[in-house]
């Protein structure tokens, strides 16, 4: 197996940055034909879309990765969504994150290419066409937008915080949208400074990591919604956590940047106090003691 | 007071757009220092925020505005929030409309430059510095960003929508949380597509304009924040497509106001087909009112046919006949299965086979079983007549026989 020392990981990462830019292209070039939405297929609800863009980019991407490492694991959205993430250095990409987005056209759409190591993220590539944004980190040599170092706000109270949160498309039944609009009200009762929807996982990740939002969670993610992002959160300064505030795990589905760890801890308490930990319904009923028992757990 | 006839409306918006540029230069110069944040206030809440930046772009648009229509009523967010909206015409200004979002450094954030007389927005300026996407409009003719014209989507369906939907920072009190997330919750249970939250009114109007989003709500907002909204959403008309039989189909543009008789002119600029030779269906329908407004049709299926054109291609007017083929209709499976019962009682009875030919005396007759002389084409051979017995007679028969020595 190829040794991943920094000369090695600046070669993979110089593969993914212009894997990347040839995505985006093909999606800027998708944008001025504006066809996205002819090709709409629905997957798990009428809310989870995928289009034929989503598959022509993960063949490129992946086509440029095999070949500079034919040695690697893949784990990708459309075709490799299966595959389990082993401790062997995987690639883990997502074509289009924020698909509906792409079809609406809003420019909150990316291609996210991270690199896994014994299950945790060492170089992750983040492209926004639309907004002509590139991010870029490796472990320990920090984050950057475009070539230039980026940081996070570093705000530490929740009251000053901007919070993204996110609207599952996966499943809406009424005990998940319960959990989900609970912590809403108690985010807005708080009061945190304002509430925001985005609606890509990549582009709120970006966000927090350039300092425009203060936190992101979400429940429901895979691990190619959050592998590329969570270094590049880690390298610019923020902090990657599970929702309960525990260790992050790339297949726990559950996600938690924040700008500090003290803003994180402030946002782990209201989400503790919703369980929101799953969106499976069936394991809705977990009362408090359970709940931090879990977080001891993790 | 100045007559507002187009010529003067066009002034104002090259006024109101050259103002808006140089409070969006502003607004990026801020950007560029990155010194927003301290300078932050607190207005109503601590949610509720306004910068030094904000009193500076209003400032700016508004000498320029003052210059250009002296006799114009002003309401703006941070100098003249008091002023009531008259029927004069008003300059309605909102100098950075989402400042929560400037502060973060987010790109939803513009300057808002409306002209309101009888309270009615006739004239819209919106300029998004971090995105370069400046939006006009003005009454009547048409929305635009950078110069180009903008449709909305034209979503009819709540399931297929993308609804931008916002979180007061003005109030928070457990009522205001219960509704706002009731209808959060009802629409997540519809379901909508996705809820978003942008944070700046001006630019999630734009959304809708530019048919990014399909919907945005919102209750507490002030007229400086949707009056330059409501005039672009409203100039943004829609778009559809028109097909052809046998060629590609384009996609045509409207605007609100814009009939029938509109339609045509520009099918003839496209296909060259003249108005009174075209065949326009809607969804099948002729479309024979040419003052019949657009936006008050269903233009989900429109198709143009040459008159002058006899080819059998002609009359497929009809996107994809196995689709509507294949939509359950109960009256024409109901014709199918009776005359396919029909044809099958013909046949059966020509070849003499149907069991109830007959009907409804019963089966039809054995001929085997009839006398040969009494088969079709024979002459029947002449048979002895019955014997017709009175009633007295036969019972002087029966006693007679009655009388009779038993054998």
């Amino acid at each position: 197996m190829a040794d991943l020392d920094e000369s090695n990981l600046r070669r993979y990462l110089d593969e993914a940055v212009s894997a990347a830019h040839e995505a985006g292209n093909l999606m800027l070039e998708c944008f001025a034909r504006n066809d996205a939405h002819t090709s709409v297929e629905e997957k798990a609800s009428n809310a989870d879309l995928v289009t034929k863009y989503d598959r022509q980019v993960e063949e490129l991407v992946l086509t440029r990765l095999r070949a500079c490492a034919p040695d690697f694991g893949v784990v990708a959205e459309e075709t490799a969504s299966k595959e389990e993430l082993t401790d062997a250095p995987t690639w883990v990409v997502d074509p289009i994150d924020g698909t509906t987005n792409f079809i609406h056209r809003q420019a909150e759409c990316c291609v996210l290419i991270g690199l896994a190591v014994r299950k945790r993220a060492v170089l992750g590539v983040c492209f926004i066409p639309k907004m002509d944004e590139l991010y870029t980190a490796i472990k320990g040599h920090g984050a950057f937008c475009n070539g230039r170092r980026i940081a996070s706000s570093g705000c530490k109270d929740l009251t000053k915080a901007m919070v993204n949160l996110h609207f599952p498309s996966y499943s809406r039944g009424p005990k998940v949208l319960e959990r989900i609009l609970g912590v809403n009200h108690d985010l807005l009762a708080h009061p945190v400074r304002a509430i925001r929807s985005g609606g890509s996982a990549g582009v709120d990740m970006m966000h927090v990591a350039r300092g425009r939002l203060d936190a992101y969670f979400e429940v429901g993610i895979y691990p190619w919604d959050v592998c590329a992002g969570q270094i590049i959160v880690e390298e610019a300064g923020g902090v990657c956590l599970d929702t309960m505030g525990g260790k992050f795990d790339l297949s726990s589905r559950r996600v938690m940047v924040a700008s500090s760890s003290e803003l994180a801890s402030q946002l782990a308490v209201h989400l503790r106090r919703r369980c929101y930990d799953t969106l499976d319904a069936e394991n809705y009923q977990c009362s408090k003691e359970e709940a931090d028992l879990k977080r001891r757990k993790t | 007071m100045a007559d507002l006839d187009e010529s003067n409306l066009r002034r104002y918006l090259d006024e109101a757009v050259s103002a808006a540029h140089e409070a969006g230069n502003l607004m990026l110069e801020c950007f560029a220092r990155n010194d927003a944040h301290t300078s932050v206030e607190e207005k109503a809440s601590n949610a509720d925020l306004v910068t030094k930046y904000d009193r500076q772009v209003e400032e700016l648009v508004l000498t320029r505005l003052r210059a250009c229509a002296p006799d114009f009523g002003v309401v703006a967010e941070e100098t003249a929030s008091k002023e009531e909206l008259t029927d004069a015409p008003t300059w309605v200004v909102d100098p950075i409309d989402g400042t929560t979002n400037f502060i973060h450094r987010q790109a939803e954030c513009c300057v808002l430059i409306g002209l309101a007389v009888r309270k009615r927005a006739v004239l819209g300026v919106c300029f998004i510095p971090k995105m370069d996407e400046l939006y006009t409009a003005i009454k009547g003719h048409g929305a635009f960003c950078n110069g180009r014209r903008i449709a909305s989507s034209g979503c009819k369906d709540l399931t297929k929508a993308m609804v931008n939907l916002h979180f007061p920072s003005y109030s928070r009190g457990p009522k205001v949380l219960e509704r706002i997330l009731g209808v959060n919750h009802d629409l997540l249970a519809h379901p909508v597509r996705a809820i978003r939250s942008g944070g700046s009114a001006g630019v999630d109007m734009m959304h809708v304009a530019r048919g990014r989003l399909d919907a945005y709500f919102e209750v507490g907002i002030y007229p400086w924040d949707v009056c330059a909204g409501q005039i672009i959403v409203e100039e943004a008309g829609g778009k559809f497509w028109v097909n052809q039989p046998g060629q590609l189909s384009f996609e045509i543009q409207f605007n609100r106001g814009d009939r029938v008789r509109d339609l045509r002119t520009v099918i003839e600029k496209v296909t060259g087909i003249p108005p009174e030779a075209q065949e326009l269906r809607a969804n099948g329908e002729m479309v024979d009112k040419e003052g019949q407004f657009l936006e008050a049709m269903d233009l989900s299926d429109i198709w143009v046919m040459d008159d002058r054109d006899d080819s059998p291609e002609r009359g497929e007017w009809n996107p994809d006949p196995e689709e509507a083929g294949s939509r359950f209709h109960l009256p024409r499976i109901g014709t199918y299965i009776f005359s396919a019962i029909l044809t099958i009682f013909w046949v059966t009875q020509v070849a003499g086979v149907n069991p109830y030919g007959n009907w409804p005396e019963g089966p039809r007759l054995d001929w085997s079983q009839v006398p040969e002389d009494l088969r079709p084409g024979n002459t029947p051979i002449q048979r002895p007549q019955a014997l017709t017995v009175e009633p007295e007679q036969e019972k002087k028969m029966i006693e007679q026989r009655n009388k009779l020595p038993a054998a």
